[in-house]
């Protein structure tokens, strides 16, 4: 029995889980549900069905991805729960994956791209890259900047992912979603080289979300 | 089919727990992670670093409470989580991983009300249940009286209007410049204090109602230290400045308003049994008044273990256990609730 890769991407508004294995006699290997992201309410039962419908028998998977951002901390909690719960249970490997660097395959070989995704409180998550042949090469990892150095952040000319709102001045986006979906994580996955049968996941992050502000917002803790 | 070993989960608030549990008695193994240390700078619980630290917790905590209990998944019948009340990106992180266990493993899915839990606690101490119980569940976010007609049956008597007693004790403690958690810290400063040093007035025991208040109370302590109409940041009053007499009476006023309701509630329902449990329950001077109380008024008050007052995922599969023998089973649906 060979195995199977499953995704969880919870990190924006549409959520998503995909499951990848060994291709059938259609030469479909590839299976994908969308849902609701809201407090991650239905995410097993979406897992669920997506192993009956592509056929997949739980036992099956060898190793659980999960995106972990930036995006909504609830969501992305629960995905990692859902992700690292799922590991413990199933004796299977588990790892999180940048959404940026995901969604990186889709930008031009050998050129900058920059994200820019509103995170609210008037700051912008920001991160860039560049995408070649064989890497996706971090420039500058994410982190919050005030939405007023957006338009300094991304220098005029060099593409980005993002909401064009959020820059003063007019500019052409990639595209609006900074997001990817689990489809797209499990295709960064077998773009560095995780194979189905005995994934290798020292690469990845930890499946922990990506936390770019502090927990506690007060700016200091009671004497 | 009878679900006799359950795994229990909980996360509400500020404790990572599970337990394995036979036959709703039998603790297998209890493993409890508490974040008092993380929250303690900040004077009380903050959401998010809750939710952040049960991430963090969870994963170790199911793996230490199988290698304590010397079991794996094949032994386990069921699982049991707390699904309410609580804080909402806590009880997600319980919940997730219950469901994520129930699904890996095929195991039956059961959800618990964590106040009920807290009863269930409280019933664990006897060998024997002779129902009906008036039942107290005093803790940090929650001060009630119950009837309680089985393990799973509960009609509210009465239950604070403002400030559980818990969270009283907390302010209270904040005000005498105790650290946190206040109910230990006040416990531990009064314990050789005069608890009859400072008068203050019991709350709503002037009328017939089975309700509390514990806000008026903080403000008396408040007034008591600075003077009337004072402020925090005022000096102590110089009459003011005995700090174990002013904690044992800030502590006797709450745990006496406690003691007089449950009697109230004896009185009143003609039920002779008390049963306690929540975080306060572990008060040594609510469990001596509550024994004063019982004696002169002729009901017997039974606390849950002190192991098992603060949250505990011992009483969750207990409970569980309890609700599954009922027929109560959740789906992988299974939301949470704050209330």
């Amino acid at each position: 029995m060979t195995g199977a890769l499953l995704a969880i991407e919870q990190s924006g508004r549409e959520a998503s889980v995909a499951v990848r294995f060994e291709a059938d006699a259609q030469g479909r290997d590839l299976h994908m549900r969308f849902f609701s992201g809201q407090r991650g309410v239905t995410l097993l039962s979406e897992i669920d069905d997506l192993l009956k419908e592509a056929g997949v028998n739980k036992n099956q998977l060898s190793a659980v991805l999960v995106g972990i951002g930036p995006g909504s901390y609830t969501g992305l909690r629960i995905a990692c729960a859902a992700a690292r719960t799922l590991s413990f249970a199933l004796e299977i490997p588990c790892a999180g994956v940048v959404g940026f660097q995901a969604k990186m395959l889709e930008a031009p070989l050998d050129q900058t791209a920059h994200f820019v995704l509103d995170a609210y409180r008037k700051e912008i998550y920001h991160a860039s890259y560049r995408r070649t042949r064989d890497a996706i090469e971090t420039l500058s990892a994410p982190l919050i900047l005030p939405q007023e150095q957006c338009d300094s952040a991304v220098p005029l000319g060099e593409a980005f992912f993002g909401d064009p709102g959020l820059f003063t001045d007019e500019r052409a986006s990639l595209g609006a979603q900074t997001n990817p979906n689990a489809a797209q994580i499990l295709d960064y996955a077998a773009f560095c080289g995780v194979t189905l049968d005995a994934p290798r996941l020292e690469v990845f992050e930890n499946a922990t979300p990506l936390y770019l502000r502090a927990a506690a917002f007060r700016s200091s803790p009671k004497a | 089919m009878s679900h006799r070993v359950i795994l229990g989960i909980e996360s509400s608030c500020d404790e990572t727990a599970a337990a394995i549990v036979r036959d709703g008695r039998t603790v297998l193994a209890s493993v409890v992670h508490s974040q008092i240390d993380e929250h303690a700078a900040w004077g009380g619980v903050v959401p998010e670093i809750a939710g952040r630290s049960h991430l963090e917790a969870i994963r170790p905590v199911l793996s230490e409470v199988f290698a304590a209990a010397n079991l794996t998944h094949h032994d386990i019948d069921a699982i049991a989580v707390t699904a309410r009340p609580g804080l909402l990106g806590s009880l997600l992180v319980g919940v997730t991983a219950a469901k994520s266990l129930s699904w890996a493993w095929n195991k039956p899915l059961v959800d618990v009300h964590h106040i009920e839990a807290h009863a269930y606690a409280a019933l664990m101490s006897l060998d024997e249940w002779v129902f009906p119980y008036i039942t107290l569940i005093v803790s940090g976010g929650h001060t009630s009286l119950y009837r309680t007609d089985s393990p799973l049956e509960h009609t509210l008597l009465g239950a604070t209007r403002d400030d559980a007693a818990g969270e009283a004790l907390d302010k209270g403690a904040a005000m005498l410049e105790l650290s946190y958690p206040g109910g230990p810290s006040i416990e531990k400063a009064g314990a050789l204090g005069d608890p009859k040093a400072y008068a203050f007035k019991l709350p709503m025991l002037d009328r017939d109602s089975l309700e509390f208040s514990f806000s008026g109370l903080k403000t008396a302590l408040l007034y008591k230290l600075k003077g009337p109409g004072g402020k925090r940041t005022d000096p102590t009053l110089p009459e003011s400045q005995d700090l174990s007499g002013m904690a044992a009476s800030f502590e006797y006023a709450v745990a006496e308003t406690l003691s007089r309701k449950c009697a109230r509630a004896c009185a009143q329902t003609g039920i002779p049994r008390v049963l306690v449990g929540g975080g306060v329950a572990r008060n040594s001077r609510l469990r001596a008044r509550m024994a004063f109380q019982g004696e002169k008024h002729g009901f017997q008050a039974t606390f849950a273990k002190t192991e098992h007052c603060t949250d505990n995922a011992v009483m969750i599969a207990g409970l569980g256990h309890a609700r599954l023998q009922a027929g109560c089973q959740a789906d992988l649906l299974l939301d949470v609730a704050a209330r």
